[in-house]
């Protein structure tokens, strides 16, 4: 394979192996967190009272996590473009940065689930909340999965290992950023 | 163009079980795959023999009861679709063939590939324990409508009893990421390791229509898969999203199902269309009829595919204007089809044909079919519909549709390529025998079946008895003549079985190229060795160069320079 | 482009943006949304934060993700799973939202 210049585009066959592969695996993500989200908004349209109900989601914390999942795209982009440079220490420090705020994310989380459940906003409350703990449940399954991968590949390209396979991480992860910038206003605004 | 190879494997777990070669993943996928279809074989006896003797007991079973009856109908299906002809038709032969008809020495990620049949194979397991657990497997439909298979009926939450249909949304799951995986070895292999002078164009038609069976996979499944964790939910939490009680909603799972559900078909029939034009080419020794249409028109068809999936629910409540839309779209669908048919026997036309075990599958698959095609435009006019839905008429529809698709075409590809991977050739005399007692045995089991559906005989009915009208002679005798049918249809599969068998050991030796075809996989030696070609080919031309005038040799191998 | 290859970076196959810039629009944007759900008309509000949730996926998918510099085929994949979500909606909605709630809106 040989090198391309910066700015120069990319023949769609020339695309290398990794890269490609992990924009297949988006795609078919995106239509499976999407078929999520289709079915909640079919539902949402015919159901406006639901918007009193999202009132119940602490916009706030909401917006946090928002914050802190674009925070963490910036971080583990800079990761990226540290490896291309070799710089090895800055692609550790940025990775776990990035983690860092899947933690943050994470406990956010928690704590809205237990403030939630507390109120008794359960699961099977009504179906808006079944779709918020499914939704937000599922994307945080993939938070957990974007942190694996992206600590598991940190740990070997802070040797200098296979450092192509961050950026792949990083795809997987700003996947996961996009999704939350849609569930986010669909959850937590429009009352 | 090679990625770093793996080395060689040598100890017997890493050879055969924990193999990254795509050609032993292949034959995993495909054992499994023949393995279940006994089991899906086996239901199938079960209900027939039911239906045709009601209440008797079964030979070596003993009697049915209706809620084993309703177990076996829907695991019947389930694994006849998803463990059979998704693993056999696009899952081995996708790894068989892909790398080696674009010059490659494996697929692009290996290991990838094999992590994909070990979710396959959990999943394969999860199903078969299913049948064991208290309660037995799933018993909704392989269609698994809610609230039937949601469970919300008073008094069957009963989380340990409805444990087989925890256990079947699991392994529909699982196997749909198994398939997600392979998938995407599928598609990069195909785009990136294409040897030299290997375009797109002159890539053999099975290569094209098993990436295409894949990427209607990929783009179909989300919506289940979303309405699967759905299901799960509604079953095992109490969640309400198809409970109407909770202001959810069942048609909602149906669309969900069915969007996925049509394209689905297609992505079993794009691979036997595949294998049809590389038999057909070979043993006719003619270039396949408008190669490019054909890729053009099933491009067409897979687009018009995400578009007519509500002909499966026309007397389900939906929108009634929305059931001339989809009408609409799905009569457009058969065109498409119809080319491809044409063109088949205008491959056929003048050529010099060779009956051989698979050119009979081949043809016996396009006769076939056309009859599971055209009963489909029937089915797929609504006002048409609103009667035969839910009768035997659709059974027998989607079965002549299906077991062409699967059966003949599985075969056809197993018969042609089995020197190819196993270095032996199968014994033709065997294969013939097997062919004709099948193929005649299939339209025994389903002829009667359209009639029968038309007389008003539904569908996933364990016992007629309370239907005078249903239990007249003529339908006993046509319930009987199935099940007869079936029974024989079933004794002959032992002579695939003896073929596979003895001529793996004592088949005569398969040279390189035994049908003189021209791709690449007949470059090589049967069977390929590990990394499969000693240098990278170069292609020269495309791979249906037969009886091409002015040679003297009535093939011209891809990668042969002169 | 080998898995097996160790080197001390790898090839920068595509342009970058200044991701910075790129970050500090997105919280912009994101301050705005929700200044937006503080508007009296509640259908604008609600077009306009969707509007914008778009725009926040489009700079990371062009910019983070570098689809800018990718061939045009991969971003017609994305589209595409968009596209086929709409065909969901699309068949769908006529039996999920009830006409007589179209025509009393």
């Amino acid at each position: 394979m040989s090198s391309v210049a910066t700015n120069q585009k990319v023949e769609f066959g020339r695309v290398p192996l990794g890269r490609i592969a992990m924009w297949w695996v988006i795609a078919s993500e995106v239509v499976i967190f999407g078929g999520l989200i289709t079915c909640y908004l079919l539902y949402r349209i015919r159901y406006p009272e639901w918007g009193h109900e999202a009132a119940h989601t602490n916009t706030w914390l909401g917006a946090l996590n928002t914050f802190v999942l674009l925070t963490s795209s910036f971080t583990i982009v800079l990761a990226h473009a540290a490896s291309t440079k070799g710089e090895l220490k800055k692609v550790w420090l940025y990775s776990l940065c990035t983690i860092l705020g899947g933690f943050i994310f994470l406990g956010v989380k928690a704590v809205e689930y237990t403030t939630e459940i507390h109120h008794g906003f359960t699961i099977t409350k009504s179906v808006f909340w079944s779709f918020y703990y499914v939704m937000t449940g599922l994307h945080a399954s993939h938070v957990i999965a974007g942190m694996t991968a992206i600590f598991v590949v940190a740990l070997k390209a802070r040797k200098g290992e296979h450092l192509h396979r961050v950026e792949m991480a990083g795809l997987y992860w700003h996947f996961v950023d996009v999704v939350w910038i849609f569930l986010f206003p669909l959850l937590y605004i429009a009352k | 163009m090679s990625h770093a190879m793996h080395a060689a494997p040598t100890s017997f777990l890493r050879k055969y079980v924990f193999a990254t070669d795509h050609k032993v993943i292949g034959m995993q996928y495909l054992i499994t795959g023949i393995l279940m279809a006994l089991v899906g074989g086996f239901l199938s006896y079960l209900f027939r023999m039911q239906l045709a003797f009601p209440g008797e007991s079964i030979p070596g079973f003993g009697k049915l009861a209706a809620s084993q009856y309703n177990i076996a109908i829907t695991m019947h299906g389930t694994i006849m679709v998803f463990w059979v002809a998704m693993p056999i038709l696009l899952a081995a032969f996708g790894n068989f063939l892909i790398p080696l008809m674009v010059g490659a020495d494996d697929m692009a990620f290996p290991t990838l590939n094999m992590m994909s049949y070990q979710v396959f194979f959990i999943s394969t397991v999860i199903l078969l324990v299913s049948f064991f657990v208290p309660g037995g497997a799933f018993a909704a439909g392989w269609t698994a409508y809610p609230p039937l298979s949601a469970g919300t009926y008073a008094g069957s939450k009963d989380f340990l009893s409805n444990m087989g249909g925890h256990l079947w949304i699991i392994a529909i799951a699982l196997e749909f990421i198994a398939f997600l995986m392979g998938g995407i070895n599928f598609l990069v292999t195909s785009f990136n390791m294409r040897a030299p002078g290997l375009s797109w164009f002159r890539l053999p038609v099975v290569v094209w229509m098993l990436d295409l069976a894949v990427l209607l996979f990929m783009f179909s499944i989300g919506p289940l898969l979303a309405g699967a964790i759905m299901l799960l939910f509604d079953r095992t939490v109490g969640t309400g999203f198809y409970d109407p009680a909770q202001g959810g909603d069942p048609i909602l799972f149906q669309h969900l199902f069915w969007f996925f559900g049509h394209p689905e078909v297609y992505v079993m029939l794009l691979p036997t269309l595949g294998f049809l034009c590389e038999i057909l080419a070979t043993f006719a020794r003619k270039p396949i009829f408008g190669y490019k249409y054909i890729l053009y028109f099933t491009f067409g068809a897979a687009l018009l595919s995400f578009i007519v999936w509500a002909h499966h629910q026309f007397v389900s409540g939906i929108n009634p204007r929305m059931a001339n839309f989809f009408s609409l779209t799905t009569l457009l669908i058969s065109v498409p089809f119809t080319v491809i048919v044409f063109a088949s026997i205008a491959t056929l036309w003048r050529g010099n044909i060779q009956f051989s075990v698979p050119m009979l599958w081949a043809v016996g698959f396009v006769a076939e079919f056309m009859i599971g095609g055209v009963t489909g435009v029937y089915l797929g006019s609504s006002a048409f519909d609103i009667y035969a839905h839910d009768t035997y008429f659709v059974i027998a529809h989607f079965h002549y549709a299906l077991i062409p698709t699967v059966v003949f075409g599985g075969f056809a590809a197993i018969h042609f390529w089995y020197p190819k991977f196993m270095g032996r050739m199968p014994n033709e005399t065997l294969g013939k025998w097997h062919f004709w007692i099948t193929a005649i045995a299939f339209n025994g089991i389903f002829l009667p079946l359209f009639f029968t559906g038309l007389m008003g005989e539904h569908r996933r009915i364990f016992d007629y008895s309370a239907w005078p009208s249903l239990m007249t002679d003529e339908m006993k005798l046509y319930r009987k003549f199935a099940t007869t049918s079936l029974l024989v249809l079933l004794a002959a599969q032992p002579l695939f079985f003896i073929n596979m068998i003895y001529s793996y050991f004592k088949g005569a030796w398969a040279v390189n190229n035994p049908y003189k075809a021209n791709s690449l996989e007949w470059s090589v030696p049967s069977p390929p060795p590990h990394g499969n070609f000693t240098e990278v080919p170069t292609v020269y031309r495309g791979a249906y160069e037969f009886s091409v005038p002015g040679r003297e040799a009535d093939y011209w191998p891809q990668d042969a320079k002169s | 482009m080998s898995d097996h290859q160790q080197q001390n970076g790898h090839e920068d196959y595509h342009g970058h943006p200044n991701y910075f810039v790129i970050w500090a629009v997105l919280v912009v944007i994101l301050g705005i949304s929700l200044g937006l759900g503080y508007l009296g008309n509640h259908t604008l509000a609600v077009t306009l934060i969707f509007a914008l949730a778009f725009v926040k996926a489009f700079l990371v998918l062009a910019n983070f993700m570098h689809l800018r510099w990718e061939p045009k085929a991969v971003t017609a994949i994305i589209i595409f799973s968009m596209i086929v979500l709409g065909y969901v909606f699309l068949g769908v909605y006529p039996d999920i939202v009830p006409i007589e709630r179209i025509i009393a809106q």
